[in-house]
């Protein structure tokens, strides 16, 4: 009997923690069939950041190193400086990579580095609790914005991808979406295409995932999913920016 | 062993990495330093070696986390202000048991402060500096020469104990020029069997610091680490101690300046020794037990307020025996001051 669906050999048989209807389940499967698919998962090192994530080095069924909270772009830059026949990706949240970690994330890019950055964006801190994030809504609620985030005081939220899409070592940056079906089947595209580029040495690649967090927006698993078509999209436009 | 050649501290430590087989060297440049990463640019892509220059010291660190866990033999070099911002990524290092060395070229202090001589980031890297209670070992070489043979060193005691190293000197030793020996070039050992090489024909591997309930049996095998380290590395120079009346204790260039001292007060008839720790953690308390029950003075030399003197006085089990000569950041130590003040505490003068 052939099989049509199974767990990918690059995850791990062992229960998400994760929250019912978090993003993170999803994406955690479509970074692991990415991986399988281009049958690269003993040459991939994975370089996770600290967030809701903090523990995926479990569920990754390649090596990984845990990064500090914001720095997983410098650490992949060591491991892919010294060893440029493995894949590096790193997995990191949008307060990670785009707040305390900015820096190191925009560096990366300037210096093309050859590594993949699955940045998932769902507008939160959500494993602190909630708080006001560099990709919170304008008017959104949050722990730390509790009238709503007033763009004249925090300012706007940041759109990366755009942000880096003129930089000459950016070799692929895109911004995709689980909120549909097709949108789940273009992410794991996405995520494939970025670790293309790194084969071919193309430079930094960058794939923003818009992810659902039910959690800590107070919604059920399904509006949550509604809310990122209907709003969250509306602010971060899907598409690919450089390529 | 190779020629003589005459070069600064921070340079004969950079050819002195390179020869100890490190591959990796990510850094920001920051004076009394930036000779080491330059260098290091000028000479290691002749090993096929790895430079590369962070934007920040806080990139730097994290650059080595990531080539620490693929197994290289690596290393950054930086001064007070830049291991500040490294203290974060030291402790994660610790925590994750990745060997690396830094080299620590003291600068004036706090905030900006200035490029005059002091040693006042003794507790900054000895006592943690970055969070959690990790502990790591700092050698404190006091000339050019013992500052090549402790990077050489440095690297075998990380890849042992799996743990950052540090190489403490002042702005002086990574400045002064002296004449050096190198050892013969060593090839990289080959990556270990924990590092992170993509897990093709094996189970997969991970570098971690993040613990749940399992906290406590990791911070258990750090602590048995941390003992063993202590117990083993323990290390000091001892200087016309047999009969001393009264010992100096100055690590460093103090040191250096102490050995002049003693010579000096001996000529002068006044029965002076000196323990120099070369490690300053673990600190060498083992040789001061053996002055418990005599009435031997102690008098630490810093150019500080005051910090490895608490480690001094720890040491001797008595604040009675334990004086201080301190000189603030700008000020190094003359000997005739050395000399007045062990005088004074022969003449009872116990502060």
């Amino acid at each position: 009997m052939k099989a049509v669906f199974k767990r990918p050999e690059s995850l791990l048989e062992i229960p998400f923690h994760f929250c019912p209807g978090c993003g993170h389940s999803i994406i955690h499967r479509l970074v692991a069939e990415a991986i399988d698919t281009l049958e690269i998962r003993g040459k991939t090192i994975g370089v996770i950041g600290v967030g809701c994530s903090a523990t995926s080095w479990k569920y990754f069924n390649c090596d990984v190193a845990a990064a500090p909270h914001g720095r997983a772009a410098s650490v992949a830059t060591g491991i892919k400086r010294n060893n440029e026949d493995n894949y590096v990706f790193t997995y990191q949240g949008d307060g990670d990579a785009l707040s305390i970690g900015i820096a190191e994330t925009m560096f990366a890019a300037i210096r093309g580095e050859k590594i993949t950055v699955i940045l998932v964006n769902n507008t939160v801190y959500a494993m602190t609790g909630g708080q006001m994030a560099p990709t919170t809504l304008e008017g959104q609620i949050t722990c730390t914005s509790p009238e709503g985030r007033d763009v004249s005081v925090t300012g706007h939220p940041l759109h990366f991808p755009e942000l880096i899409a003129n930089i000459p070592g950016v070799a692929y940056s895109a911004r995709v979406a689980i909120d549909t079906i097709p949108n789940i089947r273009r992410t794991k595209n996405a995520i494939i295409k970025a670790f293309e580029k790194q084969k071919s040495r193309a430079g930094f690649t960058l794939v923003e995932i818009l992810s659902p967090c039910p959690t800590i927006w107070h919604k059920s698993p399904t509006d949550a999913m509604d809310w990122i078509s209907e709003a969250v999209s509306k602010e971060f436009p899907l598409g690919v920016f450089k390529e | 062993m190779a020629l003589n050649n005459f070069m600064k501290g921070n340079q004969a430590a950079a050819e002195a990495a390179i020869r100890a087989g490190c591959r990796s060297y990510f850094f920001y440049p920051l004076t009394p330093q930036s000779e080491v990463g330059e260098y290091m640019s000028a000479h290691m892509p002749e090993t096929g070696g790895l430079v590369l220059q962070a934007e920040s010291e806080v990139a730097a660190i994290n650059m080595v986390y990531g080539a620490a866990s693929v197994g290289k033999r690596v290393m950054t070099s930086s001064s007070g202000c830049g291991v500040s911002l490294m203290m974060e990524g030291l402790s994660y290092i610790a925590s994750a048991e990745l060997p690396m060395v830094l080299l620590d070229v003291m600068r004036g202090g706090p905030g900006l402060g200035s490029l005059l001589p002091t040693q006042a980031d003794y507790y900054q890297l000895v006592k943690g500096g970055g969070h959690g209670g990790y502990r790591m070992p700092v050698l404190a070489p006091g000339s050019v020469q013992e500052l090549v043979d402790h990077m050489v060193e440095s690297f075998d005691i990380a890849e042992k104990y799996r743990t950052p190293v540090s190489i403490l000197i002042e702005g002086i030793t990574g400045q002064m020029m002296e004449a050096v020996e190198f050892p013969e070039t060593k090839t990289p050992p080959q990556p270990a069997d924990w590092a992170l090489t993509g897990c093709e024909g094996r189970e997969k591997r991970t570098i971690r610091t993040g613990y749940g309930p399992d906290l406590p049996s990791h911070s258990e095998d750090l602590y048995r680490k941390y003992d063993k380290m202590k117990e083993e590395l323990q290390r000091c120079e001892e200087y016309f101690t047999e009969d001393a009346e009264i010992i100096l204790v100055g690590f460093g260039i103090v040191g250096r300046i102490c050995k002049s001292a003693v010579r000096k007060a001996r000529e002068q008839g006044l029965k002076v020794g000196l323990i120099r720790p070369i490690t300053l953690w673990p600190f060498p308390e083992k040789v001061f037990r053996k002055y418990w029950d005599t009435d031997i003075e102690f008098l630490t030399i810093e150019m500080s307020h005051g910090q490895m003197y608490d480690d001094v006085t720890l040491a001797v089990d008595s604040r009675k025996h334990s004086h201080f000569l301190r000189h603030y950041g700008g000020g190094i130590p003359q000997i005739n001051e050395i000399i007045q003040k062990v005088k004074s505490i022969k003449g009872g003068d116990l502060k």
